[in-house]
């Protein structure tokens, strides 16, 4: 009996000490910027680099407050100029700070031809205030060796700089 | 029948060489690229330079070859419609019938001609023969 009084009472004890715990948030972010820099393809001989094609980039993050130090980025591309182009790109992301993000994804072109490969880069925010609104400087490196839209399947390189808006949501 | 898909041979070898010289027209031909998509319509990138696709212009071929098939076989249908129709039409044949006919009457004075040699070789033999009772006088 007394045993069962000490279970009971361990029970009730425990039972009203613990907290209630809360439910996983999500946090997103988002943004929209301009992007361009250099391409590199092994078909170019007279020179090392030429300018990449001038793009729209429309970024997404989401994370878990849980664990705010990494998250899943989805980024819409759209290459502007001199030809245009629609392409997708998912990527890990891991925070290194408040204001410095390193990610690591894959990154497609859709259409009018094809693209697929992988890339690696970082986000640098720069806040205004405290209102959640950020200016993103993004530099990444891409290799894309698949896809209709490669000469002769050869690989490839895309070294960019994007800027733009970014707030969390 | 067959002039005319000669024809349309050639306005299909036309019209295809025009639809090139038009993709060539909107494409940047020979400039540089290092993706196909830098290149025009029907053409692609081939050592950092757009050139016409190759590809393209065997289905282009294709098509055409394919165009002019489709069109001979049909002019043969025609020519052979034409045939199935004009076969029935006698008034053709009996013009033709009467031409023979003159021909046999053409030849029926060239037996005139026979008869009137024969005639004149029956008058010379019954000069002959005269002339032979005029010898035969003559030897009495």
């Amino acid at each position: 009996m007394t045993r069962l009084r000490v279970i009971l009472a361990t029970v009730i004890a425990l039972l009203t000490v613990t907290h209630n715990a809360s439910a996983q948030r999500l946090m997103s972010g988002g943004g929209i910027g301009l992007g361009t820099g250099l391409e590199r393809s092994d078909d170019l001989q007279d020179k090392l680099f030429r300018r990449a094609r001038t793009r729209i980039v429309v970024p997404f993050d989401f994370r878990i407050d849980e664990d705010m130090s990494q998250g899943i980025g989805v980024v819409a591309l759209f290459e502007v100029e001199p030809h245009v182009s629609l392409g997708a790109e998912l990527r890990y992301m891991r925070w290194l700070g408040r204001s410095f993000v390193g990610f690591a994804g894959v990154t497609s072109v859709i259409a009018p031809r094809s693209l697929l490969g992988v890339d690696v880069g970082a986000d640098i925010y720069i806040p205004f205030g405290k209102s959640g609104v950020s200016l993103f400087i993004e530099p990444s490196l891409a290799a894309l060796p698949l896809g209709s839209d490669l000469p002769q399947d050869r690989v490839l390189l895309w070294l960019l700089l994007s800027a733009g808006i970014h707030a969390n949501f | 029948m067959r002039i005319s898909s000669r024809l349309f041979i050639a306005f299909a070898a036309t019209g295809a060489a025009g639809a090139t010289a038009w993709f060539s027209a909107c494409a940047p031909y020979g400039s540089s690229c290092l993706r196909n998509s830098d290149c025009g319509t029907g053409e692609i990138c081939l050592a950092a330079a757009c050139q016409i696709d190759p590809s393209a212009l065997a289905s282009m071929d294709a098509a055409i070859e394919s165009d002019a098939a489709s069109a001979l076989e049909a002019a043969s249908l025609t020519d052979a419609s034409v045939k199935s129709e004009a076969t029935p039409t006698i008034p053709t044949d009996s013009a033709t019938d009467t031409a023979d006919t003159g021909d046999v009457d053409d030849s029926t004075e060239a037996s005139d001609a026979t008869d009137a040699r024969d005639g004149s070789t029956t008058t010379d033999a019954s000069e002959d023969v005269v002339g032979d009772r005029g010898d035969a006088g003559d030897g009495e």
